[in-house]
């Protein structure tokens, strides 16, 4: 008796659990949507909705607004979708992988190294234009991914997440001095860098899509797989090995996931922080521990949060604008900052 | 504490023949100690001389030794006298009260926060004062002491807000380095974005800034972070005791009787002024604050903070860089914090590899 | 038994205490005196607030309400300095700087008879002497602590208290992480201290017999409350073992020192027990079939 009234109750919450993820599931989305519709609609020229659903489905090359929306909009939304997607989940991986909250590619450096591969692709390969960086960021990019792992998984005190970031920090700062030794002599790679450094969803074109977005599969179809490794992981590295889980194995396939997400992601919008570490905090309560929703969630609210710092920057310097990635680092320091303030991130 | 009062060693040996020896090991080991910390002072000290002396007579104008230690002196030509006291003392000047600076500034705030990676010029202080010289040059087109007077009020309010927003319940100090980390993340965006917006050989000279570079030092500038560093250095002399009790974590530390906050507070103040100071007159030159500390105390060796050593091997790398930055490329300088940034990183690697330890 | 004429024996006391962190509290309406110049021994199960208790009677932690008292003060009020000559705590896994000697290590113990400007007189040293002799850590004080075996370690820790000479010593788990025959050591030191000095040792202790065998004064928690207090005689019965652990176990006498002795049957299952069960009805087995 007590074992099926027991059983029963166990399989009454396993329902409610998935009843409420759908839920979070279809806000994120429809969050997402909000932001995509948004990054259509609104600008340092507004487009109605009528337009832009005219520019989508019947394009006219005279009309002003379908030509905005077709080749400004469209694409640095469709980037912004993408990269913000990749941002959140590879955020989310890492964050599982080093067992450590405040995780994210961005504060740890892979942003630093993909900007000293851009400098030495201008400066020493001679390199012009945006589209051609794209490969020297995403090398950059996995080598400090690399590094970070290695930084996140040494020493009695590695693995605290006072250590980690602040190791993200010296590394930051340690590639950006070998980037300034360039910069400051060679007013041409400054350039480059500067346009670069800001993150912005408009500076790699629609070709740039094109070429990243196999990487980008490939790394989501390497954190879907990551996320059953994940969920064993979870209980320890003696237990999962009792379970018959490759540790090794397991930890390598995840930090590929991370590489590839993380440094295509960097190429195609340049260097964002705080998205990776925010977007799963605010989605892991309603993911309860299962890694698949974990990221199922992180990837649409890491689009919407992205998109919406895009948007943001258009609206707040009209006729200018400010870059997505200035955007996220001034609404994404303060929400760190309140991360940690709640004390639930800092025990090490 | 008299004798009479021991109580018998769980063993039972005699009392008197046991404490007397124990003592007086107890007394040479403390003398010993001390006498090594001293000597290794002295001859980074030494170093740091010979170091000013050498960076005399180097340069497109070279003087010999002899020439040098004449315009020192006072005689000499007048050209010498210049050069050596306009031109080359005052920047070596700079550089040894700039290194002692920063390095006293890293050695406090790596013990009171017991984490060799917690270092002001990662922890947002020294980006708030890139922020603010950035801004001051390229949007308030001001020149001189006004963009200093900037970084100094950048670093100083960073600070400030550091210590105001991990008051109270933060006895380990992981609120306050996780802050000041996204702190230095949210400044250099910032400088990022004023770095972009204005004309680009603006752009540049103002990143030259935001590199660290001694240029042409003035006495004045030297005046000043002296000034703070003789603020400084009676004050943490005063809290050495603390420092050392605050070396065995915030626990113990509350043990020995030690006000964790209260003091952890009036230290890192003490360190913000040096930052602050030297930021303000060279700009941030990185890894001195961070680099310094852990390579002077395992020079020393002894486990204490050895903050007078610390400022000396401080000196000893920064007119090292400098000389470096001023003479390695011939008919170029490079701004000395790239110098050491450039150092600076791959031992951060090495150490970050070997695991960090507290 | 020699106590020194410092050791006046102040008594400490919690009143109305509430303690926690980030303003939860863990401890809640705590009334304990803790017997002077005696061994007291805090014990519970996880999560009871124990070591949350002992980190705010060294005021490490402030209080959220209700006071810790010394000799009637409350310890709020004293200046530090002062409070550290008489109260006294080791923290659980303490951390020395590389490279520190023992010496040295024992010597920052007297760092509460210091004023501002360190004056290190002979007294000192005598004092740091006559700390390593009393925990047989003499020969080891040129070594670097961090070189040192767990045991080891631990003593020269508890060597550095002793040079703080604190009337009171609050020792938070000391013997977690050393094997029994360190264990041992480490409790016999500190009986041995309090019995020579006159030292009142106040520790949290996890393993529940050994806590019988040293403590002349057992305080057992459950929830952030004091459930049972007194001689371990008293205080070690089945009753309190079930409501405090959750534990269904046989006391009897230890064949070596008399003291109670636990002897586990299995754990109760949750749903049988609440904190005020004082039934001895055996827990039903999984099934529906009792014992």
């Amino acid at each position: 008796m007590t074992t099926t009234v027991g059983a029963a109750v166990a399989r009454d919450r396993r329902r409610s659990a998935r009843r409420g993820r759908w839920t979070w599931l279809a806000c994120a989305l429809a969050a997402l949507a909000l932001a995509v519709v948004a990054g259509l609609v609104l600008g340092a020229r507004p487009v109605a909705l009528g337009d832009v659903v005219g520019a989508l489905v019947d394009p006219q090359g005279g009309l002003t607004e379908h030509t905005v929306v077709r080749s400004l909009r469209v694409p640095r939304t469709l980037v912004g979708l993408l990269a913000g997607a990749a941002f959140g989940v590879a955020g989310a991986l890492l964050q599982s992988l080093t067992r450590n909250p405040l995780a994210d590619p961005g504060l740890l450096g892979v942003n630093a190294g993909a900007s000293l591969a851009v400098v030495i692709a201008v400066t020493v390969i001679g390199v012009a234009g945006p589209a051609g960086y794209v490969w020297f960021a995403l090398a950059g990019a996995a080598v400090a991914a690399g590094l970070v792992y290695a930084i996140g998984s040494s020493g009695r005190l590695g693995g605290a997440p006072t250590t980690l970031a602040l190791a993200g920090a010296a590394l930051t700062a340690g590639l950006t001095s070998l980037i300034t030794v360039v910069v400051v002599r060679d007013v041409d790679a400054f350039d480059a860098y500067r346009f670069w450094v800001v993150g912005s969803l408009t500076a790699r074109g629609p070709e740039a899509i094109a070429q990243l977005a196999p990487f980008l599969a490939v790394g989501g179809l390497a954190a879907v797989a990551a996320t059953r490794v994940l969920d064993v992981l979870a209980l320890g590295d003696d237990t999962a090995r009792g379970l018959g889980q490759h540790v090794a194995g397991g930890r390598a396939l995840v930090l590929l996931a991370v590489v590839l997400l993380a440094g295509a992601a960097t190429a195609l919008a340049g260097p964002v922080v705080f998205v990776g570490l925010v977007v799963p905090h605010l989605v892991r309560r309603a993911a309860r521990g299962s890694h698949a929703w974990l990221i199922a969630l992180a990837a649409p609210m890491g689009a919407a949060l992205l998109i919406a710092a895009d948007v943001v920057g258009r609206l707040v310097a009209r006729p200018g604008e400010v870059e997505a990635g200035v955007v996220v680092a001034f609404l994404g320091g303060p929400a760190m900052i309140a991360l940690v303030q709640c004390a639930r991130v800092v025990r090490p | 504490m008299s004798a009479a009062t021991l109580p018998a060693a769980p063993a039972g040996a005699p009392v008197a023949a046991v404490l007397g020896p124990v003592a007086d090991a107890v007394r040479a080991g403390r003398r010993r100690r001390r006498a090594r910390e001293l000597t290794v002072t002295a001859v980074v000290a030494g170093l740091v001389v010979a170091g000013v002396v050498l960076g005399l007579g180097l340069g497109d104008y070279s003087l010999s030794p002899g020439e040098a230690w004449a315009a020192l002196a006072g005689g000499g030509g007048a050209l010498d006298r210049t050069v050596l006291w306009e031109l080359r003392l005052p920047r070596a000047a700079l550089a040894v009260v700039v290194g002692a600076a920063f390095a006293l500034a890293g050695g406090v705030f790596q013990t009171v926060f017991a984490n060799p990676l917690a270092s002001p010029d990662l922890l947002g202080v020294t980006g708030g004062a890139s922020v603010a010289a950035v801004w001051a040059l390229l949007l308030a087109g001001l020149t001189g002491w006004a963009v200093a007077g900037a970084a100094f009020a950048g670093a100083a309010v960073v600070a400030g807000g550091l210590l105001a927003l991990s008051r109270g319940r933060d006895l380990a100090g992981h609120r306050f380095v996780l802050t000041g980390v996204a702190v230095a993340f949210m400044a250099s965006g910032a400088v990022g974005y004023l770095l972009s917006r204005a004309q680009v050989q603006a752009a540049q000279s103002a990143l030259v800034w935001t590199a660290g570079s001694l240029g042409a030092a003035r006495w004045s500038e030297v005046a000043l972070v002296g000034g703070a560093l003789a603020l400084a250095v009676p004050a943490l002399a005063l809290g050495s005791r603390a420092l050392r009790a605050l070396q065995l974590g915030p626990l113990a530390a509350t043990g020995l009787g030690v006000r964790v906050e209260r003091t952890r507070t009036g230290l890192l103040a003490v360190a913000v002024l040096l930052v602050a100071g030297a930021t303000a007159v060279v700009g941030p030159v990185g890894f001195v604050a961070l680099v310094a500390p852990p390579l002077a105390r395992r020079l020393v060796g002894t486990g204490s903070p050895a903050l007078p050593a610390v400022a000396a091997v401080g000196a000893a790398i920064v007119l090292g860089a400098d000389l470096v930055a001023q003479h390695a490329i011939p008919g170029a300088t490079v701004p000395t914090g790239v110098v050491t940034g450039a150092v600076g990183a791959p031992y951060l690697l090495w150490l970050l590899s070997r695991g960090a330890r507290s | 038994m020699t106590a020194g004429p410092e050791h006046r024996a102040p008594s400490l006391s919690a009143r109305a205490l509430r303690a926690g962190y980030h303003g939860a509290a863990v401890v809640e309406d705590l009334d304990l005196t803790l017997p002077r110049r005696a061994v007291t021994v805090v014990v519970g199960a996880n999560a009871c607030g124990k070591s949350t208790l002992l980190k705010t009677l060294a005021r490490a932690l402030r209080p959220l309400g209700g006071a810790v008292l010394l000799d009637g003060t409350d310890i709020a009020a004293v200046p530090s300095r002062r409070l550290a000559r008489s109260l006294g705590m080791l923290p659980q896994d303490p951390v020395a700087p590389e490279g520190l000697s023992v010496a040295d290590l024992v010597g920052r113990g007297r760092h509460p008879h210091h004023g501002w400007l360190e004056r290190w007189s002979a007294a000192d040293d005598a004092a740091v002497a006559e700390a390593l002799a009393a925990t047989g850590t003499a020969d080891l004080a040129d070594r670097h602590v961090d070189e040192l075996s767990g045991g080891q370690r631990q003593r020269v820790w508890i060597a550095m208290a002793l040079a703080q000479d604190p009337d009171v010593l609050l020792l938070d788990e000391p013997t977690t992480f050393l094997d029994l025959t360190h264990q041992l050591e480490v409790l016999d030191l500190l009986q041995h201290l309090n019995r020579t000095r006159g030292t009142t040792v106040v520790m949290v202790l996890h393993d529940l017999n050994l806590a019988a065998r040293y403590a002349d004064h057992l305080v057992v928690m459950a929830d952030g409350r004091v459930l049972a207090e007194g001689a371990p005689a008293e205080v070690v019965t089945p009753d309190v073992l079930r409501a405090a652990f959750r534990l269904d176990a046989l006391v009897v006498p230890d064949p070596v020192t008399g003291a109670p002795m636990v002897v586990p049957r299995r754990a109760t299952p949750p749903e049988d027990v609440t904190a005020n069960d004082v039934h001895t009805a055996d827990a039903a087995l999984p099934g529906g079939v009792s014992q």
